[in-house]
């Protein structure tokens, strides 16, 4: 393990703070660590302290020796600013990630995908931070997808439908303009004709809006096979960190409560007598973790309200389509039938109706 | 027994489509034409018949998937709670709507379904059973002619035998032509009157249908439009973390509870 030092100056916060919580120390530890640096805090914002960083002096004073609580009594004394003398700890993340830390996080990934009860039947309540509210949006992730298959299916369902009603409306109005070809008399004609003219009229605005209505279907479908689906493995991947956070979290546990024990027996440890490297290590990497986990919740945040975006704009966007090009059909329809009020069809049967040429002569002839 | 002979084998050339005399074709050119016409009526009623019930079957359909469509959204708006949630209330509002106001089409025209069944089982059937009658009249007319065609071309003069025949020949191609002259007025009449039965049928029962498809697509114009319209300036989402998008939109806080913050 390699180890650089350094001095850094960190401005205290209005509440006497620089934003670290700190471990190790006399008596058991011959070194003084950062534990963790805390978010949004002077020492976070500055950057150059990370967890598991050696603390070696405060305000250029040596803290050998000092047990932890002595060393936070000089971190508060000093006003305003305070120097930090740190031997840096450079980790491999990789050595930090064991095949402990792995196993943890597949049982983080059980615990989550069972109900609380049964977790804790199994004695597996270790993991409070599971159920996540984040994860919780792939539920609603999901139901969501369900209302978008839903309303695709019906959406073409209704369109079949009305495809089948169009098709009748053409044969209807295909058989008042046979009947009115052959009607004999010439304003029932007309009004026939014009009758299935209307009908054929429908049934094409009908196939104009069909056309309108179909790509609406395909503009839904983008959304189901594309943007639920990307986003969801947005959130299996933030799960994914955040498991492994709590893995980190979880070996810190252990490890504190392996040291507390081993304290109260008063039995030296060997990992603590020696400068806690390992304890470090595992600090580092969860420091590191908690980024990525942090970073990702920002992504699945970001995308998840540009998907709830896209959900409110589209949807409404494509209903809004959906129903006018429905209220186009309609108000055409009302047109064609409002101008062509045909009924009752006015018969003039008194001309010379019954009259026929061939058997009047017959009758004159007998 | 030999006018029996005769009826036979004009009734063979007939079902056969034997060419027949030009000019007693011709002279039955109107009621042929008539005849033409009841054909067509009684296809046409026919067609329409089986057209009105897959008609009514097919607005069935149509308003059973509206009506579930606009259910399945006013499900599914309940549960939404975004702008995108009032928007599928009210679509599904008016496609439940427009489903149920669909079913009405259904009475008129199950009406004319039936107007058009009683008409064919009725004056069809009967004006059918009048043409019958009038073909088979015309076939023994034809039958008549053709035999006294047939005597005329042998017959002398001088045998008064033969004469007497004619004679009695004749007087049967009176009796026929008498009777199909009848028959042919009867169904000439009876045709032109099926038509004008036809139209005034029609003329009732298409008023009402006519009218419930009015006032149908009024409604529902009337219906789409306005949720169209009531949400034609929804484009608007408050963004909570995408920080420069949101700068972008105006203020419109009652649209959007649904986004707060998860941590």
């Amino acid at each position: 393990m390699t180890v650089t030092s350094g001095v850094v100056n960190i401005k205290k916060d209005t509440s006497n703070l620089i934003g670290i919580s700190i471990g190790g120390g006399a008596p058991l530890c011959p070194c003084l660590y950062i534990v963790q640096v805390f978010d949004n805090t002077p020492a976070a914002k500055d950057g150059t302290l990370q967890s598991g960083d050696e603390l070696v002096g405060v305000n250029g004073q040596s803290v050998k020796g000092k047990t932890k609580v002595e060393v936070a009594k000089m971190i508060q004394a000093s006003k305003d600013e305070v120097s930090i003398k740190y031997n840096k700890l450079h980790a491999e993340p990789a050595q930090g990630k064991s095949l402990d830390i792995v196993l943890k996080k597949v049982k983080h990934r059980l615990v989550e995908n069972m109900s609380s009860s049964t977790a804790d039947a199994l004695g597996l309540s270790r993991a409070i931070l599971c159920n996540d509210t984040l994860v919780k949006k792939m539920r609603e992730l999901e139901s969501v997808e369900a209302t978008y298959r839903g309303l695709v299916d019906h959406a073409r369902r209704v369109l079949k439908a009305f495809y089948a009603l169009m098709q009748v409306y053409k044969a209807f109005g295909d058989v008042f303009a046979g009947i009115g070809v052959r009607e004999p008399q010439p304003r029932a004609s007309e009004s026939f004709r014009a009758f299935g003219d209307y009908h054929r009229t429908m049934e094409k605005n009908g196939i104009q809006t069909l056309k309108a209505i179909k790509p609406i279907l395909s503009d839904l479908g983008t959304y189901l096979t594309k943007a639920i689906p990307d986003t969801k493995l947005t959130i299996r991947k933030y799960a994914d960190a955040k498991f492994e956070y709590l893995s980190y979290c979880l070996k810190v546990k252990e490890m504190d409560d392996e040291e507390y024990s081993y304290a109260a027996l008063q039995e030296p440890l060997y990992r603590v007598e020696t400068g806690n490297y390992e304890y470090r290590l595992i600090l580092r990497c969860r420091q590191e973790a908690r980024g990525r986990f942090a970073q990702l919740r920002l992504d699945v945040l970001v995308k998840l309200e540009l998907l709830d975006n896209k959900h409110v704009q589209d949807l409404v966007e494509q209903l809004g389509r959906f129903v006018a090009a429905f209220g186009a059909f309609n108000s055409n329809a009302r047109q064609l039938l409002a101008t062509n009020a045909l009924f009752p069809i006015e018969m003039d049967l008194a001309r010379s109706a019954f009259q026929y040429n061939t058997t009047n002569i017959i009758q004159v002839c007998s | 027994m030999q006018h029996q002979y005769w009826v036979t084998k004009e009734t063979v050339f007939r079902k056969l489509g034997k060419k027949e005399d030009a000019y007693i074709v011709a002279s039955d050119a109107e009621l042929d034409a008539k005849l033409e016409l009841f054909r067509s009526i009684q296809d046409s009623c026919l067609d329409l018949q089986r057209i009105i019930d897959k008609y009514q079957e097919r607005i069935c359909l149509l308003a059973q998937e509206e009506n579930s469509m606009g259910r399945f959204l006013k499900e599914c708006g309940k549960q939404d709670k975004t702008g995108a949630g009032n928007m599928m209330l009210g679509v599904g509002r008016t496609m439940s709507h427009s489903g149920q106001q669909r079913l009405a089409l259904r009475m008129p025209l199950l009406r004319l379904f039936q107007e058009v069944e009683t008409f064919r089982h009725r004056a069809i059937e009967d004006t059918w059973k009048t043409v019958q009658a009038m073909e088979k009249s015309r076939t023994e007319y034809r039958a008549s002619l053709s035999w006294m065609k047939d005597i005329s071309q042998e017959l002398d003069p001088d045998t008064y035998k033969q004469l007497e025949k004619f004679r009695k020949v004749q007087d049967h191609v009176k009796m026929t032509k008498a009777r199909f002259d009848r028959y042919k007025l009867d169904c000439l009449q009876k045709i032109d009157l099926l038509a004008a039965a036809r139209c005034n049928m029609f003329s009732h029962a298409l008023i009402t249908y006519h009218n419930t498809m009015l006032q149908f697509a009024t409604a529902s114009a009337q219906a789409f439009t306005t949720v169209g319209d009531s949400f034609k300036d929804y484009q608007r989402f408050e963004f909570n973390h995408v920080k420069e998008l949101s700068e972008i939109k105006p203020e419109e806080n009652s649209t959007n509870d649904q986004e707060q913050d998860d941590k």
